[in-house]
């Protein structure tokens, strides 16, 4: 121990001599600066953008390291000190030594780059300097993590690899290997080994997502432990390879147990990689083949059935949501319970006031066995699965919407559709008819929220017609009376887009002569992956839900999203959807009243441009155009008719446009 | 005191054969390894330091076996290698403080101790503040035979020692081993015989691999008896005898030049007899070994 100690010592003694190191802190210095001035300086804040950006400190961190550990295995043999070392005790524990002092100097380098950040974050004022403990782990995986581990590969390099311009083109590749650019061996290397092998984040000009917060889920941190191991590993075996004679047998044992274990624990980092969530579009094939086969009865959606109470208790595995439902319905005499449940969520069992029930699932449909005339129904169900692009889990953060059926609601009800002027499902706003009571427990470190109130950690319990769960960088926050959930430095965008939200549903309220609905209580930010979302703004009578995606005032408020959230998602519908669309480009044009509008756009498509993808829309805007007047009383008046219409009978079909229109012309309306 | 005892030593480096069934039986005090420059000396010095290690053969110390213990052999000498170097922004000091902690020595003050007595010992305990990368070749030769004396190992293997020393540090260190041969092992290497005839009690020939002790420096002089001239000859005399003699040394006298001659026979009735050196015994077994005619 006090041969280690003295080599720790001695490693760290000439670091803290080298001014080189000093100049190094000062590049780092420099370059950090860099994110600074492109993220933080501007009239908005990213702060997370510039963490998540700052690839290049990594690549930077990267070659660094890997040429610094070249220098630390030669520093003794440049000096002609090695000789004497070996012949000394000790000689082989100073890779550790050497390997211990890295790490110290890589803390050291992890701490002022940390107070860096926070001294630029406390400059710029974000909110971001809340999640201090994030900030630190991300620079100690991506920043120094990367310089520990590159240090150890270029001693390696040094160690097995003796000839000079072998180890320098030696170094490029494995940094190359290492980075972010390791995509340019896509050819060679399978894909999935390349994104684990990157220090660096997999998807470098991936916007920040400000709900799932940086990428540091407990993956992340275990990759960079295994690679830290697997490095020493290697490092150990050059250097078992090279001075074989050197290691007593009791030594060889210890190392090659070591090297085992950290392979093992390296196959299971790898098992248990992290994957960003990509949007996966499989709902939109899923809708737009199988539900038009499955019969369900739109006149009766609840099928009479009520839900009292739910007790669910939930906990989460690698990117799947497992938990135990027990749901108490009111007294009924059907035999058959049938309940809506979106269809990757499995149900293993289900079980009728204790005991084992059969039931058989169809897509989004369970359909549970029941004895008639029972007293009370307990019906309990064991779950697990995903819950797909509307309510992605990932490994930092979740999102359950209220308006999906990601717990047993009863009845049948049709989650999403496809149509042909969207290529992604469109999903509906499944809740409960009535309130029921609700108690969740969550198996879960991070802090979760809710639309229901908190009864203990990650505990909730109240009424309501749908219940959400919400985990990612949320910041809880009272203004004005009404609590927001939302990432770091968005509050005042939301905040100041509420009004606006407020003034639109008066317009559009005025318009379809609609009661004018309120915003809720608690605004809270929700992840949005989607290329064309349509559900930017979800609705729900405790709850507003605003896309993490939208950075602009004009993009929170525009007036196609207030009515889809708050007219026509607001409650479930079996419309057709070519309706919503419809009416989301009237209320455009009648509000913006100028040629940017989709309306306008169709109504300009010349003639042997309309295809079946367009042709009914041409038409209506073509026709449209006809119910101009000075004061768009026309068109507003078409919209009226239609949006009772549609109400009243969903089932409407989209002709009816057309015949309207006709009729508003001929004044027969 | 037990004596090392080296048995068959035998070291390639690929094809090429550096040591070639060395052995040797060294007892206390200072040990020389003479040779010419690539006939093996360093080789045998870093296998015995356990820098190297040997294809074949061992070496012992009482029960303690190279191969075997190598750690407790690195606790029980003390190398100075030929070509010594230390991290360049450390003091003098520290260095020794390192070294001492690798070599065992637990407590700091006991280290401190040791170090600042050994820098007393070669003269550097005024500089102990200074940074390596100050020093000149002397002073760092200093140190290094510093480093290779703490924890007082029994075994202290010196290569090269006056290499680079000016005369004065030369018959400083030289002094400095002869007092450490009375209580230690010390093997000393060097091409330079003078070294060998001012410190060794015994040593070892090195010729393309192969030793040959020698017990005394006596044995080796022995061999050059009666094979040793001096002659004083005129200047212009001088090139004509440079060629058909070989002619160890030369010293000017006023007119003539006073000249060492190796030759079998005497080379003229006026050169007298000499009493050989180490030097001269050496040339004198390296020309027969070579079949050389002199």
């Amino acid at each position: 121990m006090t041969k280690l100690k003295a080599i720790i010592s001695m490693e760290l003694l000439t670091y803290k001599r080298n001014k080189i190191n000093y100049f190094i802190l000062l590049t780092l210095t420099v370059y950090i600066g860099i994110g600074y001035y492109h993220y933080l300086r501007a009239d908005y804040i990213e702060a997370g953008q510039m963490l998540q950006s700052s690839s290049y400190i990594n690549m930077a961190a990267s070659l660094l390291g890997l040429f610094f550990g070249v220098i630390i295995a030669r520093s003794e043999k440049r000096v002609n000190f090695h000789e004497i070392l070996s012949s000394l005790p000790g000689d082989n524990i100073r890779p550790y030594g050497k390997i211990i002092s890295w790490l110290v100097l890589n803390l050291i380098i992890n701490l002022v780059a940390y107070i860096e950040v926070l001294i630029y974050f406390g400059i710029a004022g974000t909110e971001f300097l809340l999640f201090k403990k994030d900030i630190f782990i991300y620079i100690a995986v991506y920043w120094s993590g990367a310089l520990f581990v590159a240090g150890i590969l270029g001693y390696f390099i040094k160690v097995v690899f003796s000839y000079k311009w072998w180890n320098i083109a030696l170094i490029f590749i494995v940094w190359i290997l290492i980075s972010p650019f390791n995509i340019l061996f896509s050819s060679i290397i399978p894909k999935d080994i390349l994104n684990y092998i990157n220090l660096g984040e997999n998807f470098i000009v991936m916007n920040y997502d400000d709900y799932l917060g940086l990428n540091i889920a407990p993956s992340s941190v275990m990759k960079i432990i295994a690679f830290s191991l697997l490095a020493m590993c290697f490092l150990q075996g050059g250097l078992l390879m090279k001075k074989y004679k050197n290691y007593n047998i009791m030594e060889r044992n210890i190392y090659f147990t070591l090297m085992i274990i950290t392979i093992i624990f390296f196959c299971v980092s790898f098992n248990k990689r992290y994957e960003p969530y990509i949007q996966k579009l499989e709902d939109a094939e899923y809708y737009s083949n199988e539900v038009k086969n499955i019969y369900y009865d739109d006149a009766s959606v609840t099928h009479g059935l009520k839900a009292e109470s739910y007790n669910i208790r939930i906990s989460f595995e690698k990117l799947e949501l497992r938990y135990t439902a027990d749901v108490r319905l009111s007294k009924n005499n059907k035999s058959v319970l049938p309940f809506t449940l979106y269809h990757g969520l499995n149900v293993s069992s289900v079980k009728i006031n204790g005991e084992h029930a059969e039931f058989k699932r169809e897509g989004d449909w369970i359909y549970v066995q029941s004895k008639k005339d029972l007293e009370t129904l307990d019906i309990s169900f064991q779950v697990s699965g995903n819950t797909g692009d509307l309510c992605p889990i990932t490994e930092s953060s979740f999102f359950l919407s209220p308006t999906f059926p990601w717990y047993p609601v009863p009845g049948i009800f049709l989650i999403a559709e496809k149509s042909f002027y969207n290529y992604e499902a469109e999903f509906k706003n499944v809740h409960l008819n009535e309130p029921a009571e609700f108690y969740i427990a969550i198996d879960n470190k991070d802090l979760v929220f809710s639309n229901i109130e908190k009864v203990g950690q990650n505990e909730f319990y109240g009424f309501s017609k749908g219940v959400g769960l919400f985990s990612g960088m949320l910041i809880p926050k009272e203004i004005d009376g009404k609590k927001y959930l939302v990432p770091p430095d968005r509050t005042n965008i939301i905040k100041s887009s509420v009004p606006i939200i407020e003034r639109k549903i008066n317009f559009i309220a005025d318009i379809i002569d609609r009661p004018v609905r309120n915003i809720p209580e608690t605004i809270c930010v929700k992840p949005l992956y989607s290329f064309y979302p349509k559900y930017k703004l979800i609705y729900t009578e405790d709850c507003l839900f605003v896309s993490n995606n939208l950075r602009s005032l004009s993009v929170i408020t525009d007036i196609k999203g207030v009515f889809r959230a708050f007219f026509w998602n607001d409650v479930y519908t079996t419309a057709d959807d070519t309706h919503g669309h419809v009416f989301e480009m009237m209320f455009e044009f009648i509000e913006e009243k100028n040629e940017n509008a989709a309306l306008f756009k169709y109504a300009s498509i010349e003639e042997n441009e309309i295809n079946k993808y367009n042709g009914f829309l041409v038409s209506l805007s073509k026709n449209s155009m006809d119910l101009f007047d000075e004061n768009y009383e026309g068109l507003e008046r078409l919209v009226k008719i239609m949006y009772n219409k549609v109400e009243r009978e969903p089932d409407t079909t989209i002709d009816v446009w057309l015949d309207t229109i006709e009729e508003i012309k001929t004044g027969d309306l | 005191m037990d004596n090392l005892v080296i048995r068959n030593i035998k070291k390639s480096f690929q094809n090429i054969r550096a040591l070639n069934c060395i052995n040797l039986d060294i007892e206390r005090g200072v040990f020389g390894l003479l040779g010419e420059n690539g006939a093996g000396k360093t080789t045998l010095m870093r296998i015995i330091a356990t820098v190297l290690e040997p294809d074949e053969g061992e070496i012992c110390f009482g029960d303690i076996v190279w191969c075997k213990h190598p750690d407790k052999v690195r606790q029980m000498i003390g190398y100075l290698p030929q070509e010594f170097g230390i991290f360049k922004n450390i003091t003098s000091l520290e260095c020794m403080e390192y070294i001492g902690y690798l070599k065992g020595i637990e407590s700091k003050n006991n280290v401190r101790e040791q170090a600042e007595q050994i820098l007393k010992d070669v003269n550097l305990y005024e500089y102990k503040d200074r940074k390596v990368g100050t020093f000149s070749g002397g002073m760092k030769r200093r140190l290094g035979i510093a480093q290779a004396l703490l924890n007082n190992p029994l075994i202290i293997i010196v290569d090269e020692l006056t290499s680079g020393l000016d005369p004065e540090e030369r018959i400083h260190f030289r002094n400095l081993l002869r007092i450490l041969g009375k209580d230690h092992i010390v093997l000393l290497s060097t091409h330079i015989a003078a070294d060998i005839e001012a410190t060794c009690q015994a040593l070892a020939v090195i010729r393309n691999g192969h030793a040959v002790q020698f017990n005394s420096l006596a044995e080796l002089t022995d061999i050059a008896e009666n094979k040793v001239w001096i002659w004083q000859v005129d200047t212009e005399n001088y090139n004509k005898i440079d060629k058909k003699f070989k002619i160890i040394s030369t010293k000017t006298l006023n007119n003539k030049i006073e000249l060492r001659i190796i030759s079998h026979i005497k080379p003229n009735h006026d050169a007298l007899k000499a009493q050989p050196t180490v030097e001269e015994g050496y040339l004198v077994w390296n020309m027969e070994q070579k079949n050389i005619q002199y």
